[in-house]
């Protein structure tokens, strides 16, 4: 059953050993990425006909299990169909990419990233726990960033890559804190075990509250309006990448959510409402933005938004039809999207160009290309006999049928059909648009298709668009119905036809395609071109302002804060320290100590506390630097005999080590410092010395106190001196407390540790070299 | 810094001072020590090369990168945390066990000894990384 697990642990594996094999491979590294999703498809295939007979497969491993949080990985119908779709896109999309790269790029890097995608995405559609998945989700968006930023010198790149990331983040925050309300009232985090609380979830004051943050969470990651905008600008990636991160996987990660939380938040006005509503929103504006744009990979980024939008509109009735519609347009979507992305990528490597004002009748130079675009545009402006024809006529069907009595009931066919006139317009503008009609005489001389191995992963996709399309039964009883059955409980579901004789749906289907003609005729696809400004709604723009915003707001703070005059930094550091813990320690708390245990004082503490006192006073007489400083390490010393008096002989060494190292880091910058002058200070900036001097010597005394009478909590030192031989092995309580009780503080503090030297590290490097400044 | 007595010194108090900063890594699980104090321990004695004769003696003797440093103890420590959950035991779960040596009796191997190595490492490695960047300017 570790068998789950391999299924995203071996593309991480990859990703990890490909840098290690690019000197070994060279340029032929592309083919070695081929294992991994390779694997991962063969082991999902392997689960198949386990998912279909309706079996769950759950492994647990248990991570905080004092908190309920553990590594659950789960197969089921929903699950297995997105693994089996992120494996094997990646499996084409890996193979492509060979053809795609250049000799000179960084190819291992791609890969890795690819790979890491790969892992994360797989990890995330098998998570059986919350919090699993959210770490799942967060990873992508990780690996999303590193690979739209693929090519780091181009500023579109790195524009994109930032606003990919900080989009779909701040939409992982809001999830994030859905999820934790989900945990406060359900008191767990499991899937299988909140399906089964669903109707506390549904009764509980806080729905409303869960129901929001997690669509949020779904709409960053599935770019519904109005979080669609970082879709279009995150096109700056390589175009393989667009093809499986931002058209056929990541971005149904939300709608992916979405299915799962069906059974958990869903079957409500609330839900229904909300999730209609922003799937036609999106299905609409996406469609009616791709119009506008002259850039084809553009196009496909709106057409994305706008397909997106049309699924999630499908999950808001969340009746077994709307549903099944969904994932199955998932599955063609994939297809006829990830193939035109794949050919727009040839026509760009061909052509130079992938600006439709530039571009037409290239059938005849690109017969291939131009064949297979054919297919998959078609597919998706939905007609027969192609799977996208397939998913509409489900479509159709599902709205019908969604809420038939209802005044408003023909509302969603009625959206669905105008949302599908701008499908069918813009495919037109693909397949007459570019590949028929008058070339244009800019168009390069020796055009002419790819090597036969670049069109293998289109041709495969454009075969799929056909083979669904005539023959879906083997996609719908292996896959389709044992994911809507894994949502919401086996269903009879008719089988679906090509042909159901002319009924309303037909007819739907034949006014959609006729619509679409029309509208592409009078012009509807090259409206927009005309205009000059920048279709986005002004959403780039408010995203532009707010990230300003942040700069300017942090950069005054900064000034006021860093005025460069150190005094000034540590009187406010110190002032704000007061300020904070007196407040809720002492004047709230009521600054209450009961009887204090304290120990009797022997003669050698009070010769030492005295001798403290008096290096302390010397450091601030000092007359140089070096003498300051020499004396400051006298006081540390001087702490650290008193430790050894009190018995804690690690806290000593600590102490004395810790001195040691930082006088010598002291000694190392000395000669930076700036003059060290003795001037002399009035009277008021002495008293204000003193008295921040006397404030934070308080405060620290007041809070020994508190701390050392209060009885709030029993003190846990007792259970650590009786288990630490027993549980840890060891008898230096402070080792086992550091390494294994609070072991997990540790792995922090380390990391924290490495962090700061590396921050250091790169800081004085950066300073110093040219680029800098 | 040019004195010989100095540099003749810390050169030969060097092995002392590593060697007694590995004792107090391994006894740490029973008595006074540990990764983080042996740790700073060891970066101390090398700087006090790196101030005895040069930076450059230092990376000459002292060849591994600190950067890799840090980032092997940081990978040995989660790496500890990790293989009890192979093993089906949740994240950071510590063991030990007690094996009999002849000649030198009772010994404890506690996993948690590879979790204050992997401390170990990190301390030194970022210790001296921040350190020696400082003292290069």
């Amino acid at each position: 059953v570790a068998l789950v697990a391999l299924i995203f642990l071996l593309p991480w594996l990859g990703a990890v050993l490909l840098p290690w094999l690019q000197r070994l491979a060279g340029r032929r590294l592309g083919r070695a990425a081929l294992v991994p999703p390779a694997a991962s498809f063969l082991i999902c295939l392997s689960f198949v006909s386990s998912g279909a007979r309706g079996d769950r497969v759950l492994q647990t491993l248990p991570w905080f299990p004092t908190l309920g949080v553990n590594f659950a990985l789960q197969v089921d119908g929903l699950s297995l169909f997105f693994a089996l779709l992120i494996a094997g896109m990646g499996l084409l999309i890996t193979w492509y990419a060979y053809y795609y790269l250049e000799a000179s790029e960084r190819h291992s890097r791609f890969y890795a990233y690819l790979l890491c995608f790969m892992g994360a995405m797989l990890g995330l559609v098998l998570s059986a726990n919350l919090l699993t998945l959210f770490v799942f989700w967060e990873l992508t968006s990780i690996s999303s960033f590193l690979l739209i930023g693929f090519w780091q010198t181009r500023r579109e790149s790195v524009y994109g890559a930032r606003q990919a990331l900080l989009v779909t983040v701040l939409g992982g925050i809001a999830l994030l804190a859905g999820f934790l309300l989900l945990y406060q009232v359900t008191g767990t985090l499991e899937l299988p075990e909140l399906v089964r609380s669903a109707g506390v979830v549904r009764d509980s004051p806080l729905y409303p509250v869960i129901l929001g943050l997690v669509l949020v969470g779904a709409a960053a990651k599935s770019a519904q309006v109005p979080l669609h905008f970082w879709l279009p600008n995150a096109m700056a990636a390589p175009t393989p990448v667009s093809a499986y991160l931002h058209s056929a996987t990541m971005v149904k990660a939300g709608l992916f959510l979405v299915c799962r939380m069906l059974p958990v938040l869903g079957g409500t006005e609330a839900w229904a409402c909300t999730v209609t509503g922003l799937g036609v929103v999106t299905f609409l504006v996406g469609g009616a933005l791709a119009l506008r744009q002259h850039d084809l990979k553009a196009l496909l980024a709106y057409s994305t938004i706008s397909q997106l939008g049309a699924i999630m509109f499908l999950c808001g009735p969340g009746t077994a039809e709307s549903l099944r519609a969904a994932i199955f347009h998932v599955f063609n979507h994939a297809t006829f999207k990830g193939a035109l992305f794949l050919l727009v990528g040839i026509i760009e490597h061909q052509a130079g160009t992938r600006d439709r004002r530039e571009l037409s009748g290239l059938l005849p130079r690109l017969p291939v290309t131009g064949t297979l675009a054919a297919i998959a545009a078609l597919s998706m402006a939905g007609v027969p006999p192609f799977n996208g024809f397939l998913s509409k006529e489900l479509t159709y069907e599902a709205m019908l049928g969604a809420n038939p009595q209802a005044t408003w009931g023909w509302l969603l066919p009625a959206l669905a059909v105008v949302g599908s006139f701008l499908t069918v317009t813009y495919s037109l503008a693909i397949v007459h648009g570019i590949f028929l009609g008058k070339p244009p005489k800019t168009l390069p001389g020796h055009l002419h298709d790819p090597s036969p191995g670049m069109l293998v992963a289109p041709a495969l996709l454009a075969g799929l668009c056909i083979l669904q399309g005539v023959w879906p039964d083997w996609l719908d009883h292996r896959l389709l119905t044992p994911a809507v059955s894994s949502v919401i409980g086996p269903q009879p579901l008719p089988p679906i036809a090509l042909w159901h004789g002319l009924n309303l749906t037909a007819s739907l289907s034949l006014i959609t395609l006729l619509g679409g003609v029309a509208l592409y005729a009078l012009g509807g696809s090259t409206l927009g071109l005309r205009s000059a400004t920048r279709p986005t709604f002004g959403l780039n723009a408010v995203y532009d302002g707010a990230l300003a915003a942040i700069d300017s707001v942090g950069g005054g703070l900064t000034r006021i804060l860093q005025s460069g005059y150190l005094k000034f930094s540590v009187m406010m550091t110190l002032g704000f320290l007061v300020l904070s813990f007196a407040y809720p320690f002492i004047i709230k708390a009521g600054a209450q100590w009961g009887e204090l245990e304290l120990a009797p004082v022997e003669p050698y503490e009070v010769v030492l506390v005295v001798l403290l006192v008096i290096s302390a006073l010397a450091v601030t007489m000092a007359r140089q630097a070096l003498s300051a400083v020499l004396t400051l390490g006298l006081v540390g010393i001087i702490v650290a005999f008193l430790f050894v008096d009190l018995r804690a002989p690690d806290l000593a060494l600590t102490q004395l080590l810790i001195e040691t190292s930082s006088l010598i880091l002291f000694l190392l910058v000395i000669g930076h410092l700036p003059q060290f002058r003795r001037e002399r200070l009035s009277w008021w900036v002495r008293g204000r010395d003193v008295t921040v001097s006397l404030m934070v010597g308080g405060l620290v005394v007041i809070l020994l106190l508190i701390a050392n009478g209060s009885t709030l909590y029993p003190s846990i030192a007792a259970y650590f001196l009786e288990q630490s031989l027993r549980l840890g092995g060891g008898r230096n309580v402070v080792n086992v407390i550091v390494v294994d009780f609070r072991g997990y503080d540790t792995m922090g503090e380390i990391t924290v540790l490495t962090i700061a030297a590396i921050g250091v590290y790169t800081l004085i490097r950066l300073s110093r070299s040219p680029r800098g400044r | 810094m040019n004195s010989l007595i100095l540099t003749t010194v810390a050169r030969l108090a060097f092995f002392v001072v590593l060697l007694f900063s590995l004792y107090l890594l391994m006894r740490g699980h029973n008595h006074p020590g540990g990764g983080f104090i042996a740790g700073v321990m060891t970066a101390l004695g090398i700087l006090l090369q790196a101030i005895a004769s040069d930076l450059r003696y230092v990376r000459r003797v002292f060849r591994v990168d600190p950067r890799l440093l840090a980032g092997l103890g940081l990978s040995l420590a989660l790496g500890t945390g990790v293989a009890p959950m192979l093993l089906g035991y949740p994240f950071l779960t510590s063991t030990f066990g007690h094996l009999q040596v002849p000649g030198l009796g009772d010994i404890e191997i506690a996993s948690a000894l590879f979790f204050d190595l992997g401390v170990y490492c990190v301390v030194v490695g970022g210790t001296l990384l921040m350190i020696m960047t400082l003292a290069e300017t």
